[in-house]
C-alpha cells in the first residue's frame, strides 16, 4: 500500500510535469528555489557545528521548532493550492485508514517542500551531531520521527481546517477560535522573551530558555533528544523521547479518526435548504455596469466563500499579534512599546494583494461566464480590484484609529497612513497584474481541501513570490514618503509633511495601479480562452 | 435559405498527441434546431468551445451570424447564449442572483433582467430555489439555472452542450417547448447529445460527428431515409456487439473467483 500509494504520488507530479511548459517552468523554478534553500541550511547547520557549537543545540530546536510550526500553518494560509492524495477518492475501495495512513505520510513527502526538508533537516542534523556516537545514533532515530511528526501535525491541521471550513456554521465559532490562538502566540512569545530577559538580557541566553521552552513541546521535543545525549542529560533525553513518541503516536491516532471519517463520508460540503440573504442594497450601491455586477459578485464571495475568509483572517494575524505584544511591552522603557500598533495596518497590502492574485483561480472554470459574457478584462480587473480595495482600506482605517486611540498621539499617523496607502494601492496592482498573468488550479469552495491539485503548488509559489516582490517594489515610492514624514515628524512643518505624504502616496498608488488595472485587462482580453484552460484543468 | 447562422471551416484543436477535432466543417441553417450527435469523445464539446469563443482552436473559421468569433470576439458572443457542460457556474451566488450577475455582465438593462429572470425561474420551476445557493442545486436544476443565464440577454443563437442531461421528464417537456418557441421566433438553436431518440424527436437538422469530423450532415428526414435514426447512427459509427463468452465472469453464477 505504501508503494502504491508513492508511485501514485510521482505520477501525479510527472503528469503534472508534461501538462504545459509553463507548469514545468514553474516547479523548476521552484526546485531550484528549494535546492538553494537546502544548500544554505545544511550550509548553515554545518557552519554552526564547527565555529558555535555550544549553540548547535538550541539553535536547532528553535529554528526546528520553527520549521514543525510552518509545515501546521502554511496548508492554512494556502488553502485552495494543496497539492495532496485527498483520501476520499479511496472510499469506494476496500481499505483502512490504518492501511493508507503510512503511505499517505511519506506520499506527503515527496514534492518540492518535503524533499527540501527531509534533505535540509535530515543531511544538516547529521552534520551537527557527528560529535559523538550517542548522539548521532539519537539523531538517526529522532530526525526522521520529527519529521514524521511535522507531516502527522500539519495533515491534522488540514483535515481540521476542512472540516471547519467546510461547514457554513462553524464557520464564525472557528474564526473567533483562531483569533484567540493568534493572539496566544503574541502573548506566549512575549512571556518567553520576558523569562529570557529575566535571565541576563543576552540574545544567546534567550535562545538557550526559548530552546529549553519548546523541548518539552510537541513541536520542538524530537529535535532536542540529540542534543540532550551529546550533553550527556539522559534523564532529560529520555523523557523528550517518550513526548516526541507520544505526540506523534497522538497525532497519528487523530488522523486516523479524521481519516477514517473521510473513507466513510467522502461527499463533502453540507446541502442546505435555507436562503441566503441577498443584501439587495449590495446591488444598487454598486450600480447596474458590469463592473459594479462583478464587484458585487465579488463582495457576496468574500461572504460565502471561506477561502477569501481564510485569506482574510490572515490579514488579522499580524496585527494581532503585534497588538498583543504592544500591550503588553508597553511598560518598558525604550522599547517601541504602544507606537508599534501604527505597524498592523501595513500587512494589509500583502495580504489584499495575494488574494486579488487569486481571484480568477478561486473562480475556477466558473470564469466561462466572464468569457462567454464579452465582459472586457478592464472590467473584470476593476470590479474585484474595488471591492478588495475598499475592504483593505477600511480595515486599515479602524486599525490606525485603534493605534490613535490607543497612543493617544496622532504624531505618527500621517506616516502610517501613507504608508498603509502606499501598500495597498501597490498591492492592489501587483496582484491584479500577476492574477491575470497566471493562474493555478484551486480546489472549489466548500470541497475538502484534501483534494488533489497536483503541480498547482510550484506555479502557487511563483505567483505568491511575484505578488510579493511586486507590492514591495510598487509600493516604494509611497514608503519613502511615509519614511520622510516619520524623519520629519515632531518638527513645526511635520504636519505638512505628513499630508503632502499621505496625498503623494496616494497619488502614485493611484496612477500605478490603474496602469495595472489597464495592461492586466488587455492581457485578458488576448488570453481569454487560455485563462480558462488554466483555471479549469482542476475540473476534468 | 439564406447564409448559415454558424458556419466552421476546417475547424482542428489537438489536445497534446490526441486530435480531439480535426478539420471540422459544419453549416447550421438559420432557424433550425440543430443536433450534434457523436459517441463520447467525439469533439462534440471541444466544438462548441470553439464555436462559443471559450477554446482557441488551432486552426479554421468560426463564422456566427457573419462575425468571425476568433477575430471579433465580442460582436459574436453579443449573439450566442451559452450553456457549457462540465463547467461551474458562479455557486455561491443564489439562483435570482447569479441570473442577475450574467444579465447586468451583458448590458441587460435592470428592469429587463428583474422582470425576465423572475419568468424564466417561473417557467423553469426554480422560483421555490430562487434564493438558494446555487451550490446546493441538484444537478437537474444547476442545468436548469444554466439554460436560464443562457436566456436571460435574449440571444439570437443558442449553443447547449448536453442540455437534457440529469433533467427531470417534466422540466424536459417545459425545455422543449422554450426550445421550439426560440426556433419559432427567429432564433436558432445547436444542441449536442448523445440521445438518439431525444434528437430525433426535437430536431429539424443534425450533424453525426465521431473522431473530430462530420460523418454526415443535413435535414432529420433526408439523414433518416425512412428508418429509425439510431440504426442509421450505428451503421455510420459501425457499431460492435459484445462477442460471444465476452465478459462472462461478471455473471453472478459462474461461481468463480
Amino acid at each position: 500500500m505504501v508503494a502504491l500509494l508513492v508511485r501514485l504520488k510521482l505520477s501525479l507530479l510527472r503528469t503534472s510535469l508534461q501538462r504545459s511548459v509553463w507548469r514545468t517552468v514553474g516547479i523548476v523554478i521552484g526546485a531550484a528555489y528549494g535546492l538553494g534553500v537546502a544548500v544554505l541550511a545544511i550550509v548553515g547547520q554545518a557552519a554552526l557545528r564547527f565555529a558555535a557549537p555550544e549553540y548547535a543545540a538550541p539553535a536547532s530546536v528553535v529554528g526546528l521548532s520553527a520549521l514543525t510550526l510552518g509545515w501546521m500553518i502554511l496548508p492554512i494560509l494556502t488553502v485552495g493550492f494543496d497539492d495532496t492524495i485527498e483520501p476520499g477518492r479511496f472510499a469506494l475501495l476496500p481499505v483502512r485508514a490504518r492501511e493508507l495512513l503510512p503511505g499517505l505520510v511519506l506520499a506527503a513527502l515527496i514534492g518540492i517542500p518535503g524533499v527540501v526538508t527531509v534533505i535540509a533537516v535530515l543531511v544538516g542534523q547529521l552534520v551537527v551531531w557527528s560529535v559523538s556516537l550517542p548522539a548521532l545514533l539519537a539523531a538517526l532515530v529522532c530526525v526522521p520521527l520529527g519529521l514524521v511528526t511535522c507531516v502527522l501535525l500539519s495533515r491534522l491541521v488540514v483535515t481540521a481546517a476542512g472540516a471547519v471550513f467546510g461547514s457554513r456554521r462553524f464557520r464564525e465559532i472557528a474564526m473567533v477560535v483562531f483569533m484567540l490562538l493568534v493572539s496566544s502566540i503574541g502573548i506566549v512569545v512575549n512571556l518567553a522573551s520576558a523569562a529570557a530577559r529575566s535571565v541576563g538580557g543576552q540574545l544567546t541566553e534567550r535562545l538557550v530558555s526559548l530552546a529549553d521552552v519548546l523541548g518539552w513541546s510537541p513541536l520542538g521535543a524530537a529535535w532536542s533528544v540529540p542534543g540532550e545525549v551529546a550533553a550527556g542529560r539522559w534523564g532529560s533525553a529520555g523523557g523528550r523521547l517518550v513526548v516526541a513518541l507520544v505526540v506523534a503516536a497522538l497525532a497519528a491516532r487523530l488522523w486516523e479518526l479524521a481519516l477514517s471519517r473521510a473513507l466513510t463520508s467522502p461527499l463533502s460540503g453540507s446541502s442546505s435548504a435555507a436562503a441566503v440573504a441577498s443584501h439587495g442594497w449590495l446591488d444598487r450601491v454598486f450600480g447596474s455596469t458590469p463592473t459594479g455586477a462583478v464587484a458585487a459578485r465579488a463582495l457576496r464571495y468574500w461572504r460565502r466563500d471561506p477561502r477569501y475568509l481564510s485569506g482574510g483572517l490572515s490579514a488579522l494575524v499580524m496585527p494581532l499579534i503585534i497588538g498583543t505584544v504592544s500591550l503588553t511591552t508597553s511598560r518598558d522603557v525604550g522599547g517601541p512599546g504602544l507606537h508599534a500598533l501604527y505597524a498592523a495596518p501595513l500587512i494589509l497590502g500583502i495580504v489584499v494583494s495575494a488574494t486579488t492574485a487569486n481571484d480568477l483561480s478561486y473562480d475556477g472554470s466558473a470564469v466561462w461566464t466572464h468569457v462567454t459574457a464579452g465582459v472586457s478584462g478592464r472590467q473584470d480587473r476593476l470590479g474585484r480590484v474595488l471591492v478588495n480595495g475598499v475592504l483593505g482600506l477600511l480595515v486599515g482605517l479602524v486599525f490606525l484609529g485603534i493605534a490613535l486611540g490607543v497612543t493617544r498621539d496622532a504624531g505618527p499617523l500621517p506616516a502610517a497612513l501613507a504608508a498603509t496607502l502606499a501598500l495597498l494601492l501597490g498591492g492592489l496592482a501587483a496582484g491584479t497584474a500577476v492574477g491575470a498573468a497566471i493562474q493555478v488550479p484551486a480546489v472549489p469552495a466548500g470541497a475538502n481541501p484534501f483534494r488533489t491539485r497536483s503541480g498547482g503548488g510550484a506555479m502557487g509559489l511563483a505567483s505568491a513570490g511575484l505578488t510579493l516582490t511586486g507590492t514591495v517594489v510598487l509600493a516604494l515610492p509611497g514608503l519613502v514618503l511615509a519614511g520622510l514624514a516619520l524623519w520629519r515628524m515632531s518638527g513645526p512643518e511635520g504636519l505638512w509633511v505628513g499630508l503632502a505624504a499621505v496625498l503623494g502616496s496616494a497619488a502614485a498608488g493611484c496612477g500605478v495601479l490603474w496602469l495595472a488595472i489597464v495592461k492586466a485587462g488587455e492581457q485578458l482580453d488576448r488570453t481569454w480562452p487560455e485563462v480558462l484552460a488554466r483555471v479549469s484543468a482542476s475540473d476534468e | 435559405m439564406t447564409s448559415p447562422a454558424i458556419a466552421t471551416v476546417g475547424l482542428a484543436k489537438r489536445f497534446g498527441d490526441k486530435v480531439a477535432v480535426a478539420g471540422l466543417d459544419l453549416a447550421v441553417p438559420r432557424g433550425s434546431l440543430f443536433g450534434l450527435v457523436g459517441p463520447n469523445g467525439a469533439g462534440k464539446t471541444t466544438t462548441l468551445s470553439m464555436i462559443t469563443g471559450l477554446l482557441r482552436p488551432d486552426a479554421g473559421q468560426v463564422i456566427v451570424e457573419g462575425h468571425d468569433v476568433w477575430v471579433d470576439p465580442p460582436a459574436a458572443k453579443a449573439l450566442m447564449g451559452v450553456l457549457p457542460d462540465g463547467l461551474r457556474l458562479f455557486d455561491r451566488l443564489s439562483g435570482r442572483e447569479l441570473l442577475r450577475y450574467v444579465g447586468l455582465l451583458r448590458r441587460v438593462p435592470v428592469a429587463d433582467v428583474d422582470r425576465r429572470s423572475a419568468e424564466l425561474l417561473d417557467v423553469l420551476g426554480l422560483a421555490a430555489d430562487a434564493d438558494r445557493l446555487v451550490v446546493d442545486y441538484s444537478a437537474g436544476m444547476t442545468k436548469k439555472i444554466g439554460l436560464a443565464c443562457a436566456l436571460i440577454h435574449a440571444p439570437r443563437l443558442l449553443l447547449l452542450d448536453e442540455p437534457f442531461e440529469a433533467v427531470d421528464p417534466v422540466s424536459g417537456e417545459t425545455i422543449r417547448s422554450i426550445l421550439h418557441s426560440f426556433v419559432a421566433g427567429g432564433g436558432t438553436v445547436v444542441l449536442s447529445s448523445h440521445v438518439m431518440e431525444l434528437v430525433e424527436r426535437l430536431c429539424d437538422h443534425l450533424a453525426v460527428i465521431a473522431e473530430g469530423r462530420v460523418l454526415a450532415s443535413g435535414s432529420v428526414e433526408s439523414l433518416r431515409a425512412g428508418r429509425p435514426l439510431q440504426e442509421r447512427f450505428l451503421e455510420l459509427l459501425g457499431a460492435h456487439s459484445l462477442g460471444e463468452g465476452a465478459l462472462t465472469w461478471l455473471h453472478s453464477s459462474s461461481a468463480s473467483s
